[in-house]
């Protein structure tokens, strides 16, 4: 592989125009997203999905993953200033970032995470670069017995890693899976559960799917209970750090980079889990953990590093093996698939432009992410102020003509607004849509690999269990669901004995 | 939700995973050798069925234990506003069947006018100018994208 020829014309591509211009729109909805909180990166992406018909395969790709990466960054903003979230992965950022802007230290807590955001993502670009051929060169080698135990345990680690039950989790995961059969089966051409509806002919969509599950279902969440924005009232003052804040940041943010990349790259992963992990290692390791809490800047700029190499990361099994390891990466897959792609392990040899250019739009994005969020930060302080009743209708808005455009069928809109009202009433009952939409985009390639799997061995499970790697990923994921079980129980039984 | 509305889901969960099974067998399941297009399916309604069943039996537990400690868990649940939910849905899918009869810009119109009040803005002035501004904005874009948009009886 000659990695030099390949990295300039990745550069040469990012740096065209159109392409340029389309990461700066990615980035700039991303850091938008980021900062208001109420819409995350998963239903941006999904109701912004139609409008890259009409753009390059690799525009659409570059855009969509700058509003991935741009909302890690704007998450912060949000967090330290207003003590809530702007996404699920500056949760822990409030904890120390928040009581430093209390204290008037709003712009080095700022600027701490926008750098070390910045070291992080970067980092992990150049390692995605260098990962992801070999990774993939291995992965065609894989059959479908591998594939299929891979997936397996990919969504057996996301239910695994979801914040509420296991068991909620794996019965999202079947939901989704089942929402997958529908329409004609790709293998004997057969139609199910269509019910002689055409638009269920062709399946449930993705975009209707994630836009209802993601968009709607936030905005009926957002309806209910509206998020309360007090901007705490201080100067920002100056973003740059001082010399003192450098030298406590050094290392959390080298450790964010190395423990967030390949948090990022196990399913289930992403930014959110890396900055957790990061926020605990920070508070082990400190010489002043009784700080954490009451405004260390390691507390910030460990996990806003570390939630920025897990989103790099997360690129790696989409690239190498064409799996996503979580939500959003699943809802980029619709990306790749509406233009007729499919991301794995060939999309590198047959169109390396989709992967050297998104690989270098990072660098380019990550540069512009900085200045956004540095010297603009006035701006996103503002439109943290608008009111989400004004935004409300806008949103559904962008939905309904999104979801019209693919098709231009209104029972798509349906759809949507069904998915949504479901999602809406299982989010009420503690179930997440993340398992859910990961299994929905496995499922037809699932089903494939399974279906492939016993035609191979005329019908005989044990092809699953004599090849290596899937013998080793069923076994992982077996031991991931029994110790769940086992954990129960222990925990059911201490119940009980205690009366 | 409180807890103690788990066992709703958690029966609708049983009632889809036998509707799965019985339409799974009606598509024809084939063999392992030679798998049908219901045999995916079937094997997911298995699934579903195991798992809710262990759910179901964790809550019947769980009432027991709370019955057995003679605590009173019952409490109330969430705040929580299905009103302005279901005024929203019920509007987005009437919404969607009349909107190329009658047009995007007069449907859409109504539609952002009734979201503008139901999320709370006051100010009708607002209201109106909000929502033109809205459907311009939109339009031009998705009309610059290429998207069609249905003009309906109005011809608009």
């Amino acid at each position: 592989m000659d990695w030099l020829p390949s990295i300039i014309s990745g550069f040469q591509i990012a740096f065209q125009p159109g392409n340029f211009l389309y990461c700066f729109i990615g980035v700039f909805i991303g850091t938008l997203i980021g900062v208001l909180p109420g819409i995350g990166p998963g239903g941006t992406i999904a109701i912004l999905l139609p409008i890259t018909f009409g753009i390059s395969p690799v525009s659409a790709i570059i855009m969509l993953s700058g509003i991935y990466y741009g909302a890690m960054y704007g998450g912060s903003t949000t967090a330290i200033l207003v003590n809530i979230p702007g996404e699920s992965s500056s949760v822990v950022t409030c904890l120390d970032g928040y009581q430093m802007a209390k204290k008037g230290r709003a712009g080095p807590a700022l600027g701490i995470s926008a750098f070390g955001s910045f070291i992080g993502a970067t980092f992990c670009v150049i390692i995605l670069m260098f990962l992801v051929y070999p990774l993939a060169q291995a992965a065609l080698r894989f059959g479908p017995p591998e594939y299929f135990s891979l997936m397996c345990l990919g969504l057996t680690l996301v239910t695994y890693l979801a914040t509420g039950s296991f068991i909620k989790a794996v019965l999202m995961a079947l939901f989704g899976l089942l929402l997958s059969t529908v329409g004609i089966d790709i293998i004997s051409g057969i139609p199910r559960f269509y019910y002689g509806s055409a638009t269920l002919l062709d399946g449930i969509g993705i975009v209707p799917l994630s836009m209802g599950f993601f968009g709607i279902n936030e905005v009926l969440t957002n309806i209910e209970a509206p998020v309360e924005r007090l901007i705490f009232k201080t100067k920002i003052g100056s973003l740059l750090p001082n010399l003192e804040d450098w030298k406590r940041s050094t290392w959390p943010i080298i450790r964010g980079t190395l423990l967030g990349f390949p948090l990022g790259v196990l399913p289930g992963g992403g930014g959110t889990i890396a900055s957790f992990v990061s926020y605990s290692l920070e508070k082990r390791v400190s010489k002043h953990p009784e700080e954490f809490g009451k405004g260390a800047i390691e507390g910030v700029a460990g996990p806003e590093t570390a939630n920025n190499a897990g989103a790099v990361g997360a690129y790696v099994p989409l690239f190498a093996l064409g799996i996503p390891p979580n939500v959003v990466l699943a809802i980029l897959v619709g990306a790749f698939m509406m233009h007729g792609l499919t991301p794995g392990p060939r999309i590198i040899i047959d169109h390396p432009e989709i992967f050297w250019g998104t690989v270098a739009s990072m660098y380019l994005g990550n540069i512009m992410l900085l200045a956004l969020n540095l010297p603009l930060i006035g701006i996103w302080v503002k439109i943290l102020k608008v009111p989400y009743r004004v935004l409300m209708p806008l949103i559904i808005l962008c939905c309904i003509v999104g979801v019209y455009s693919v098709n231009y069928n209104i029972w798509d809109i349906v759809i949507m607004v069904i998915c949504g009202f479901i999602g809406y009433i299982l989010t009420k009952f503690g179930y997440e849509g993340a398992p859910l939409m990961l299994a929905y985009v496995l499922g037809p390639m699932m089903e494939q690999a399974f279906r492939q799997s016993l035609i191979i061995s005329k019908g005989s499970f044990s092809i699953f269990l004599v090849r290596p790697i899937s013998v080793a990923c069923l076994i992982l994921g077996a031991f991931l669901i029994i110790s769940s079980g086992l954990s129960y129980y222990r925990k059911a039984k201490s119940i009980v004995q205690e009366g | 939700m409180d807890k103690k509305y788990d066992i709703i889901p958690t029966f609708c969960w049983i009632a889809l995973s036998i509707f799965v099974m019985v339409e799974s067998y009606r598509l024809e399941l084939g063999n392992f050798r030679n798998s049908g297009p219901g045999l995916m399916p079937f094997l997911i309604g298995i699934g579903i069925f195991l798992f809710s069943t262990i759910s179901f039996i964790r809550i019947f537990a769980s009432k027991i234990r709370a019955k057995n400690s003679k605590k009173n868990e019952i409490a109330s649940p969430d705040q929580v506003n299905f009103g302005k939910v279901g005024l929203v849905v019920g509007l987005l899918i009437i919404y969607a069947l009349f909107m190329e009869k009658i047009g995007f810009l007069v449907s859409t119109f109504l539609v952002i006018v009734f979201l503008f009040r139901i999320a709370g803005v006051q100010k009708w002035r607002f209201i109106i100018a909000g929502s033109v501004l809205t459907i311009i904005a939109t339009y031009v874009l998705f009309t610059f994208l290429g998207i069609r948009l249905p003009k309906g009886i109005f011809r608009v």
